[in-house]
């Protein structure tokens, strides 16, 4: 008994070597070509974005504002209350701390979002005022160095701005670093400074 | 035509017509869209008998179709490269759109930077709560021994501590008539905390009280250091009647005639 010969493989369905390729191999080189191209996109706008905002100094919290990256704002209140100064927790999770030494007081108020600090408004307020002492100096330079606690340089760069901007009895605004500083020289008396981050 | 003999599939010069190896063969004409007839169709002609000369065209067998001659019957026609071509990149730059959308709100949303954790070290000269206090300045020293015993004032609690925000305050009056004219108002925490201490003294300038008063303030506030006692007891006196301000040894005094009065508390 014979057996009837099976037809080779593919009999019939060879591609046409004169007609270029078969509708299914293009439509499924375009498939590929789709996964490539949205996987690679993908991964370039994730590494090139990411990037960028792992390069800046501030971070998203909210919607129209940026806060200090990694430094919650509990970890500053521990550190002014072990100082002394006494700290409360105010409407919208704000915090103040305040310190009166003598007629001379000092306060900041942190606006936190999400356990970040989103804006820090720092006054040191004496009546009496004549000078401003290192005390008021080291109170405002710490405060606006805690964005960058752990660079030199650009701590470095704020205390000078403060510094110049006391000893003029100038009332002024900077950009340092991303953030925004705005500070207000009321001859010794007041001295006030606000610091934020900047959208872009 | 060239003297050299065609090729199986070769086409004529004017492209009408393709070699089968033995004759020239028309090339099929793409078919025109039929259009609905103008008239109705004519009759069928009678039948007749084919040819000899011109039989009815087959198809020529498929190895030996030209390129791009294959009838449609056959079906779809293969897309060319470059149609694969167009195809792919066309894939690609779709499926780039939503992916590098998709990428880009990632890293703007899922990657954050990093920053110092711990706020930076404090400064020898930060503003700490063991300022708030006069060194060595007790409410027992001041009231007790100095205003009550010594000069006969009576002090009684007050409401408030204005001035330093301290806890409590004692408002301590000159005895008799002097209750006008002078007292001593003291601002604390508890009897070995005292933030805040200032002498009025309504007198016209030059009276002796006033200077007396101010000069014994200066000697009570720093009565447990001996070596700064006498320099603000001095400063007192001379000061009396005037605008003025001293630091002396993390103390400020301040002299002022309206109202006149003398205060001291930690500078800072």
């Amino acid at each position: 008994m014979t057996t009837e010969p099976t037809p080779p493989v593919g009999a019939g369905t060879a591609p046409d070597r004169r007609g270029g390729l078969s509708w299914r191999r293009v439509l499924l080189v375009g498939a590929v070509a789709a996964v490539v191209g949205l996987a690679g996109a993908g991964i370039a706008g994730y590494l090139v974005i990411g990037g960028q905002e792992k390069a800046r100094t501030s971070a998203n919290c909210g919607t129209l504002q940026r806060c200090i990256p990694s430094l919650k704002a509990a970890t500053v209140v521990d550190a002014l209350t072990q100082r002394g100064h006494e700290c409360a927790e105010q409407e919208q999770g704000a915090r103040v701390c305040t310190l009166a030494i003598g007629e001379t007081k000092y306060q900041a108020l942190l606006a936190v979002w999400d356990g970040l600090i989103a804006d820090m408004n720092v006054s040191v307020w004496s009546p009496e005022g004549r000078e401003v002492t290192p005390g008021r100096l080291a109170y405002l330079f710490w405060f606006a160095a805690l964005p960058y606690g752990d660079d030199p340089t650009l701590v470095g760069q704020i205390e000078g701005w403060i510094t110049e901007k006391v000893e003029k009895l100038e009332s002024a605004q900077a950009t340092i670093g991303g953030y925004r500083y705005e500070i207000t020289v009321e001859e010794a008396r007041n001295l006030e400074i606000r610091v934020m981050a900047e959208l872009r | 035509m060239s003297g050299h003999a065609p090729r199986i599939g070769e086409r004529s010069p004017d492209g009408l017509s393709w070699w089968d190896g033995t004759a020239w063969r028309s090339v099929p004409q793409p078919a025109a869209a039929p259009a609905p007839p103008p008239f109705p169709p004519p009759l069928a002609p009678p039948p007749m008998s084919p040819s000899p000369q011109f039989p009815p065209p087959s198809p020529p067998a498929p190895h030996l179709m030209p390129p791009g001659a294959a009838p449609r019957a056959k079906g779809r026609r293969r897309p060319g490269k470059v149609v694969a071509v167009l195809i792919a990149v066309s894939a690609l730059l779709l499926g780039a759109c939503p992916g590098g959308t998709a990428g880009v709100l990632a890293g703007y949303l899922w990657v954050e930077p990093t920053g110092p954790t711990t706020p930076p070290a404090m400064a020898a000269d930060f503003p700490h709560g063991d300022q708030r206090y006069l060194p060595g300045v007790t409410v027992r020293a001041l009231a007790d021994d100095w205003l009550k015993k010594e000069n006969s004032y009576t002090c009684a609690a007050a409401a408030k501590a204005e001035a330093s925000g301290a806890k409590q305050r004692l408002d301590c009056e000159g005895p008799g008539e002097l209750s006008l004219e002078v007292s001593v108002h003291i601002e604390y925490d508890d009897d070995t905390h005292v933030r805040y201490v200032a002498a009025f003294c309504r007198f016209d300038p030059g009276a002796n009280y006033c200077r007396s008063l101010f000069s014994g303030f200066g000697y009570k506030v720093f009565e447990d250091k001996p070596e700064l006692r006498q320099q603000a007891q001095d400063w007192g006196a001379k000061n009396v009647d005037s605008d003025n301000v001293t630091t002396i040894g993390g103390v400020t005094l301040l002299v002022s005639l309206k109202p006149h009065h003398i205060r001291a508390m930690p500078a800072s």
